[in-house]
């Protein structure tokens, strides 16, 4: 019984110490992108090996009856899986020597709750469950192998999380929830929620000029890098052209001269990014043509 | 391609000596800033990249940051790092137009006239070439909305004509923006010197590129200016087509219902060259005066196909000056001639009034210029018959000589050196400009080296030399890529830079400098400089 006590107590070092080694690798290496800067993470860290104790342990076990109590009451799901927890891995009631030897303590993590949000404002809200809370909370933004702090929050008495509404950035986001003496990857922190990437809005574009021999369109991309793209009305790639990126919003349109076909009657455009990302089509009617199709026409002869 | 992440070096860049302004003055301490990184705790998450403008609302302490896609404009708190999205949430914009600036107008205080206080002018650019709007908007959290217009034409105006304003004896309409299109035709030549010919639906053309907008005067019923860019065509190619510049002119009447009109004497002022890109309100003495960033015209410098990196920047192809337009009598009174600068349409005022410095996209150049004649008496309120004075001190005028900088002796900033841009790709650009409180420092972003530049401004709160000193210059934020191989990886340059307002330390804690990051997430970060952390 002893020998099985110290093996588990050593397996559960041993993991710890494995955790800290990925992150410091992920984050921290030498060769990695983390290793110039992102000193208040390197901070973060030093701090919560340290800080740590069974302070928080204390509290949490109080909070772990008024967590399930709560969630018996409402019929929360996140509520609900941290009342399926086993007894074992409840805040409080771990057994003592391994429970004084991990420094999170919170060996039950913060739920985060899937990311909601809005596509239309590019705004997105965090939810979820604090099995310790009333406590100060962190959401953490994880990208490029580091993260960094995005916002601060607390938690209620009944482990409700409260949270500035986040913009959700075009690229995507990761975003993981952890104490306030917390960092991503130790014990304690929630589990990674992400948002999509978004396509990028189709550029805007306009007839400026037209005669017999050709057509000048004037384009305004809405999003300062990836390549424009433009297709006739058979679906042939008739030009790719990389935006110019400026902070200069109007220094990114430019004029594009098309020789007329009679035949032509549509344009279309749409915008790429580097991973493959793509706009819908936009229409580009042409001058001389019924715009019968101009509202109606743009995506689905090209997908 | 693999970009780098932004980052951000500090080091002295071991002061130049810039000649004439120079004398000693007490260089504010400032303690290094370190590098900033993506992800950063001090800095808070954008929707798009390279977001066109930023500005603070002093009524509130918001931050806003235009948005083009989605088309909003979005608040942030920014009291702790990292500034975060302020609980009023985003204020959406109709999709019509490409949103492009953002002016609030401050505090307005008209007496017995209840007047919001976080009211700003939103200029777009039209998705069809006649669809230039320019909309008022309400930022104050708890009304946040696009104010409704009642928007008319005077009955006797006949010329210009406006396709999208209500016809001229028609009773004003309530709408929540006013069209900017408007078909004008100028006597002159386009910047290539060739006729400006005209169409079917105009005799000359329609302008467009709304790029600035200001509201000038006091009382209830004041002046809202717009500047119209008015390229022609051939965008981004070495030689583009710009037509004349104008400053549209409308009356607005903050007290009854917003109702705005053309003004029916002046409705258009042409500027004394091309491209204006801002319009910003001075007032000196007990005169108000419409400032005009005249840019002149740009152009693209095209690829050597003979070399291997991409070829890149700006260069100017006409004169730039900064116009100034008598608010009451609606004339160019003068122009302040800065040569071929290529100026970006981002004038800043010093706290004093006194000085004015814009940056450029062709350099890392600073141009500056005193306005310190517009408070002479000898200063002309109307038009002189042979055209705006010139206020280069040359005799003529009898006024003082009101360049300080232009573009045969601009203020260089310093280029970044290693692990700054390609001077053959990108060559600096002067993205963002702000004075902080004291006025004693002006913040420049540049797009290329991703770096905000620090440079002490000499007697700054006396004004009696106005000038841009030399300093040790701080490159704080920097944001470098890899050396690009394509037109569309440049540097991840830095945008805009804004100052919250107040005085760091005194009236708040917290960062005190505010810059957008462009790429490869676009990024506010906020950073202290005096305020420390």
């Amino acid at each position: 019984m002893r020998r099985r006590r110290r093996i588990r107590r050593l397996a559960l070092v041993a993991a710890g110490v494995a955790a800290i080694a990925w992150w410091g690798r992920t984050t921290l290496g030498p060769d990695g992108p983390g290793a110039a800067s992102s000193d208040a993470a390197v901070d973060a860290r030093n701090g919560s090996a340290q800080r740590a104790t069974g302070g928080d342990r204390g509290r949490g076990g109080a909070r772990g009856a008024a967590g399930d109590r709560t969630a018996a009451e409402t019929g929360d799901p996140l509520r609900d899986r941290f009342r399926d927890v086993g007894a074992d891995e409840r805040p409080g009631e771990q057994e003592g020597p391994t429970a004084d030897r991990d420094p999170g303590a919170a060996v039950v993590p913060i739920a985060l709750a899937p990311l909601r949000g809005s596509r239309a404002d590019a705004t997105l809200s965090l939810a979820g469950f604090d099995p310790f809370g009333p406590r100060e909370l962190l959401a953490w933004r994880i990208a490029n192998g580091k993260f960094a702090i995005v916002a601060h929050g607390q938690s209620d008495r009944d482990g409700n999380l409260t949270f500035p509404d986040l913009v959700a950035p075009r690229n995507g986001l990761e975003i993981v929830v952890t104490a306030i003496d917390g960092v991503p990857g130790l014990p304690g922190a929630s589990e990674s929620r992400f948002w999509a990437a978004r396509d990028p809005v189709a550029p805007a574009a306009s007839v400026v000029e037209s005669d017999a021999t050709a057509h000048r369109i004037r384009i305004t991309p809405r999003e300062s890098s990836g390549v424009v793209v433009l297709a006739d009305d058979y679906g042939v790639e008739l030009a790719r052209i990389p935006v110019r990126a400026s902070p200069i919003a109007s220094m990114r349109d430019f004029d594009l001269t098309l020789t007329s076909n009679p035949v032509e009657t549509h344009v279309y455009l749409a915008h790429e990014f580097e991973d493959g990302r793509a706009s819908e089509w936009e229409t580009v009617v042409l001058p001389g043509v019924e715009a019968v199709e101009a509202d109606g026409a743009e995506a689905d002869d090209f997908e | 391609m693999r970009l780098r992440w932004p980052v951000v070096a500090v080091s002295f860049i071991s002061a130049l000596l810039m000649g004439v302004d120079a004398c000693f003055y007490p260089i504010p301490r400032i303690a290094p800033i370190p590098i900033i990184d993506d992800p950063d705790s001090r800095c808070g998450m954008l929707m798009s990249t390279d977001p066109p403008d930023l500005d603070f609302d002093p009524a509130t302490g918001l931050a806003w940051v235009v948005d083009p896609a989605p088309s909003q404009l979005v608040p942030f708190t920014v009291e702790t790092p990292p500034p975060v999205l302020a609980a009023a949430g985003p204020l959406a914009v109709p999709l019509s137009s490409t949103l492009r600036r953002l002016a609030l107008l401050g505090p307005i205080g008209i007496e017995g006239v209840s007047v919001r206080d976080s009211l700003a002018l939103l200029t777009s650019t039209g998705v069809e070439l006649r669809d230039d709007l320019l909309r008022l908007v309400d930022l104050d959290p708890s009304s946040k909305s696009i104010v409704s217009l009642q928007v008319s034409v005077p009955a006797e105006l006949l010329e210009p004509t406006y396709p999208d304003l209500p016809a001229p004896d028609e009773p004003a309409e309530a709408r929540d923006e006013v069209s900017t299109t408007v078909c004008l035709d100028p006597d002159g030549l386009d910047s290539r010197g060739d006729e400006i010919g005209g169409g079917a639906d105009c005799a000359g053309f329609f302008a467009n590129s709304t790029s600035g907008a200001a509201v000038v005067g006091a009382g209830a019923e004041r002046s809202l200016f717009v500047s119209m860019a008015n390229p022609g065509g051939d965008l981004l190619s070495s030689n583009p087509r710009y037509l004349p510049g104008a400053v549209l002119v409308y009356d607005i009447d903050l007290a009854s219902g917003i109702g705005v009109a053309p003004n029916a004497t002046t409705p258009v002022i042409y500027t004394s060259g091309f491209n204006p890109t801002q319009v910003t309100p001075y007032h000196a003495g007990d005169r108000d005066f419409l400032l005009v960033t005249v840019s002149g015209a740009i152009g693209v410098v095209q690829d050597d196909l003979g070399t291997i990196i991409v070829e890149g920047g700006y260069s100017a192809l006409t004169d730039a000056a900064i116009d100034v337009i008598d608010a009451e009598t609606l004339a160019l009174v003068a122009t302040i001639p800065l040569g071929k600068a290529g100026l970006v349409g981002n004038l800043v005022l010093h706290p004093g009034g006194r000085l004015a410095v814009v940056g450029s996209m062709i350099d890392r150049w600073l141009l500056a210029v005193d306005l310190a004649p517009l408070a002479d008496p000898l200063f002309p309120s109307e038009a002189p018959a042979e055209g705006p004075v010139v206020l280069d001190g040359s005799a003529e005028s009898g006024l003082a000589n009101a360049v300080i900088r232009d573009a045969s002796r601009p203020y260089e900033i310093p280029a970044r050196g290693e692990g700054g841009a390609d001077p053959a790709v990108c060559p600096g650009l002067v993205a963002g400009l702000a004075f902080n409180h004291a006025g004693n420092l002006l913040y420049a972003t540049d797009f290329c080296d991703g770096t905000l530049g620090m440079i002490g401004v000499a007697d700054g709160a006396s004004m009696t030399a106005p000038s841009l000193m030399e300093t040790p210059r701080v490159d704080a934020l920097t944001a470098p890529g890899d050396t690009p191989e394509a037109i569309d990886a440049p540097p991840n340059g830095l945008g805009g830079v804004a100052v919250r307002p107040g005085d760091p330390g005194v009236d708040y804690s917290g960062p005190d400098v505010f810059v957008i990051v462009g790429k490869p997430n676009g990024l506010l970060c906020a950073v202290a400089v005096e305020s420390g952390d």
